[in-house]
């Protein structure tokens, strides 16, 4: 694919899915937190509706008048929850190989053009702790380049890795039942609407007019 | 008790509640003046992507003196009553619901979208309301419900028991409703009341007494174990409030000074102030104290407003200013000066009136009469003249009885005795002296003394000579004048209600006495209802209408010179006027036009153009009502103003090119 700018291309394709990984984590914040006293004010819909609305933007769910603090989210609020941020981010980057799909103007991007995004993802801090995100970059780039369907994007890792290295959210109760639930629901269309944001941002590179 | 104390949350300050007058404000305040500064703001927010702040604060300070709750909560709940006012006009005008306005905003490309998608997510989140259209649904509440308790043509004869029956009904009424709707009492508004020291905020509304009780105790305080309560309850409260008072139990009167410090800050502080805990709640509490301490309200008959009922008054007027400068009272014949004479001294003598155009009592001759009723007015100067001093009663009609037996004080003349022998002679010779004398007398008298006293009073009034006592019979007791119908010239088609005036029979040519031709029956004055701009619902408002960027200019018209009114003549064969009625299409353009000038007063009319032009207007649908002017004449005053009117041109976008 040709790009105005490689360079800008590759480190703004990887920023878009940076600032998705940051968004994503804290929008599951944001929703644990609204169990804690707006329950039955806020509509998880609506909670939904916003954070899908605004992929990069990490403090939408703000405007319904939920908050991250020790408060509301006193369990999420270790280190071994914050590890959760770079797995999110290494679980984008390594489905990043089925950009390849994507075709503007019958142009798609290089196999390097994508091995240079995965790079940049991982030189900004994304890592798979104790290899709990089972998919592979390479694995992800074999089944695009032989047209076999790859997995949709899912929760699993996520609430594994919750039930063994965050025991307060794995405790059975009334908010943890909530999230873990929510978050089955949350991954898959965040994932969705974050390749429509990418396939936007390459049209942008390419012919340098926002979509 | 005329006016109470109030306290909101969140604020320290007492906020003070004038009984009747405030809820009047209320109800009749026009929003007209923020509801276009909102409009116009979020037009401009609509072009540069930013809502005008200034704008916005100057369209809050014109409704924060509404009501002393808004002032109050004008910091906190109505802080974004502007915003919300703009978004009730973009879902009306767009005809849009909120959820599709918050789908439109819900990636906000400008600072606009941000405040107005989260301004809806408080909407979504149950944060906040619209307090724009919370505050027009209040005033509509509050007119109702005044109406209901208040309202009717009987309730000038009610009892104070019937009033508080009518708002009980009525409060009732909306608890079943509220019943019915799945509410409870605790989530309805209501106002609790409590003494000073235990509202809320007291340790720091009265912070001046609560520092010297914090120092006296603060040992004790420190040391004790804080509890953690969680969702109080009822049972929980007593629990509470004595776990508090554990800590101060053995606390004794303070010094004798400390005493007299509290006392110099507390005595001027009220002894029950009210918590509401929303708007209505002051409504209703409004309503509540004005009915227990005997504060009723009564509708003008004349202008369809309600007005404070007063001890000193007791008809069904109000003291407001009308467009012509006179209160309804006035219009209707109200004399403050006579009421309070006859209120300050119900059984003196019959007050001393300086104008009085009523006949003077007793006197049935004709010319004062007629002069009696010269009105006065503008049109019609007076034409007898007040006596400078007008003796008492008593003064002025002396006892007529007394005349008659003067006679018998006056000296009886001497007759001249007959001599001795001549007794019969001289017997005859003194009845026929007496006989004559007492004719002589009677002959003077043969006018009974009524009428002579009515010819001297009448001779008096006429000739501006002064005051003569007149032997007029004593007449009863006066009763308290009524008050005097002051009537003008230009509106008057007779009064039927009145006793007629005598009048001379007119002659013709011929020295026949003409039959004067009966007078229409007086109509009714049309009542122009002032102008309420129409309560904010989405059917009412054409976004067409309101929808000008920039003030038109508006030439000052020139107005036709008002039809003179031509009283029938009386004598010549002359066809009655026929009353017509206003065809419903032309009294609708009619109103349309005045609704729009209305909203141009202030700002491209000047007031007084627009008080001449609408008094205009009514006087000309008067005269097609009267028959005395045809429909076609208002039709032509109605285009002209159109013409004049409509004839503005509108400075909006510019045109695009082709």
């Amino acid at each position: 694919m040709r790009f105005i700018n490689e360079k800008t291309a590759i480190n703004g394709l990887a920023d878009t899915i940076i600032k998705s990984g940051v968004s994503l984590y804290n929008a599951v914040k944001y929703i644990y937190s609204l169990t804690e006293e707006d329950f039955y004010n806020i509509s998880i819909k609506d909670c939904l509706k916003v954070v899908l609305n605004n992929i990069t933007d990490g403090d939408s769910l703000q405007t319904l008048g939920l908050r991250i603090n020790e408060k509301t989210c006193a369990a999420m609020s270790g280190p071994e929850y914050n590890r959760i941020l770079s797995l999110m981010v290494f679980s984008f980057a390594v489905r990043v190989p089925m950009l390849k799909i994507v075709k503007i103007n019958g142009d798609s991007m290089t196999d390097d053009q994508i091995y240079q995004l995965y790079s940049a993802i991982i030189a900004k801090g994304a890592a798979n702790y104790n290899d709990f995100i089972k998919e592979t970059f390479l694995e992800t780039k074999y089944l695009v380049k032989k047209g076999k369907p790859v997995p949709p994007y899912s929760a699993e890792w996520y609430k594994s890795y919750v039930m063994t290295n965050v025991p307060a959210l794995a405790e059975i109760n009334n908010r943890n039942m909530f999230i873990l639930g929510a978050v089955d629901m949350l991954f898959a269309m965040f994932y969705s609407c974050m390749e429509e944001e990418l396939k936007n941002k390459l049209s942008e590179y390419i012919n340098d007019t926002p979509v | 008790m005329n006016s109470v104390w109030f306290v909101i949350k969140g604020s320290n300050n007492f906020h003070k509640l004038e009984l009747s007058k405030t809820l009047l404000h209320f109800i009749e305040f026009d929003f007209t003046y923020f509801w276009e500064q909102c409009i116009e703001a979020g037009k401009n927010a609509r072009k540069f992507g930013s809502l005008p702040e200034s704008q916005l604060s100057m369209a809050k300070n014109s409704i924060f003196k509404c009501h002393p709750y808004i002032e109050a909560k004008l910091p906190a709940e109505f802080e974004m009553i502007a915003l919300d006012c703009i978004i009730e006009f973009i879902c009306h005008s767009e005809k849009i619901g909120l959820e599709e306005l918050w789908n439109r905003c819900i990636s906000p490309k400008n600072s606009y979208e941000r405040q107005i998608f989260r301004r809806i997510s408080e909407y979504k989140t149950n944060r906040a309301i619209n307090q724009w259209v919370n505050i027009v649904r209040i005033q509509e509440y509050a007119k109702k419900k005044m109406d209901f308790i208040f309202g009717g043509e009987d309730s000038s004869r009610l009892r104070p028991e019937d009033f508080r029956v009518r708002k009980d009904y009525f409060d009732l009424c909306l608890s079943v409703a509220s019943n019915e709707f799945g509410m409870t009492a605790e989530e309805l508004p209501y106002t609790r009341v409590c003494n000073p020291a235990c509202i809320p905020d007291a340790p720091f509304m009265l912070s001046k007494v609560a520092k010297g009780i914090y120092k006296r105790f603060s040992g004790i305080l420190s040391e004790a174990e804080t509890g953690f309560y969680t969702h109080a309850t009822d049972p929980m409260r007593d629990q509470m409030a004595l776990d508090a008072f554990s800590g101060i139990k053995n606390m004794t009167r303070p010094a004798e000074f400390e005493m007299k410090a509290a006392v110099e800050a507390l005595e001027d502080i009220p002894d029950e102030i009210y918590i509401p805990n929303s708007f209505k709640a002051v409504i209703d509490l409004e309503f509540d104290l004005m009915i227990a301490n005997g504060i009723y309200m009564q509708k003008c008959e004349k202008c369809e407003r309600f007005f404070t009922k007063t001890p000193d008054y007791n008809k069904p007027y109000c003291n407001r200013v009308s467009p012509n400068g006179k209160t309804c009272r006035e219009l209707m014949g109200y004399d403050p000066m006579a009421a309070r004479a006859a209120m300050s001294a119900p059984k003196a003598a019959v007050p001393v009136q300086a104008v009085s155009p009523s006949p003077a009592p007793a006197v049935p001759t004709a010319p004062a009469a007629e002069e009696s009723f010269s009105v006065i007015g503008d049109d019609v100067k007076r034409n007898d003249v007040v006596p400078e001093n007008i003796p008492a009663p008593e003064q002025r009609y002396p006892a007529a009885s007394a005349s008659k037996w003067e006679i018998f004080d006056k000296p009886i003349p001497t007759i001249d005795h007959p001599e001795p022998g001549s007794t019969e002679f001289a017997m005859d010779d003194i009845l026929s002296q007496a006989e004559s004398f007492l004719n002589e007398e009677s002959e003077k008298e043969q006018a009974p003394s009524f009428d002579k006293a009515a010819d001297e009073l009448t001779s008096r009034l006429s000739s501006e000579s002064k005051p003569v006592s007149v032997p007029v019979p004593e007449p009863e007791p006066e009763p308290v004048p009524e008050p005097v119908k002051i009537i003008r010239q230009s509106e008057v088609m007779g009064t039927p209600d009145e006793p007629k005036p005598f009048k001379p029979p007119v002659l013709n040519e011929e020295g026949e006495v003409i039959v004067p031709a009966e007078l229409p029956e007086k109509k009714p004055e049309p009542e122009i209802k002032p102008f309420t701009p129409p309560v904010l619902s989405r059917e009412d408002i054409e976004p067409e209408m309101l929808y000008s960027a920039e003030k038109p200019t508006v030439p000052k018209p020139q107005m036709p010179e008002p039809k003179p009114f031509v009283p029938p003549v009386i004598g010549r064969e002359e066809a009655a006027p026929v009353p017509t009625t206003i065809s419903p299409e032309l009294e609708k353009r009619c109103q349309k036009m005045y609704n729009a000038l209305y909203k141009k007063v202030g700002k491209s009319m000047a007031e007084e153009d627009f008080r001449e032009w609408s008094q205009y207007l009514s006087n000309m649908k008067r005269n097609v009502k009267n028959g005395e002017a045809p429909e076609s004449d208002l039709l032509g005053f109605i285009e002209y103003s159109e013409k004049t009117y409509g004839s503005v041109k509108q400075v909006g976008r510019p045109k695009k090119n082709a």
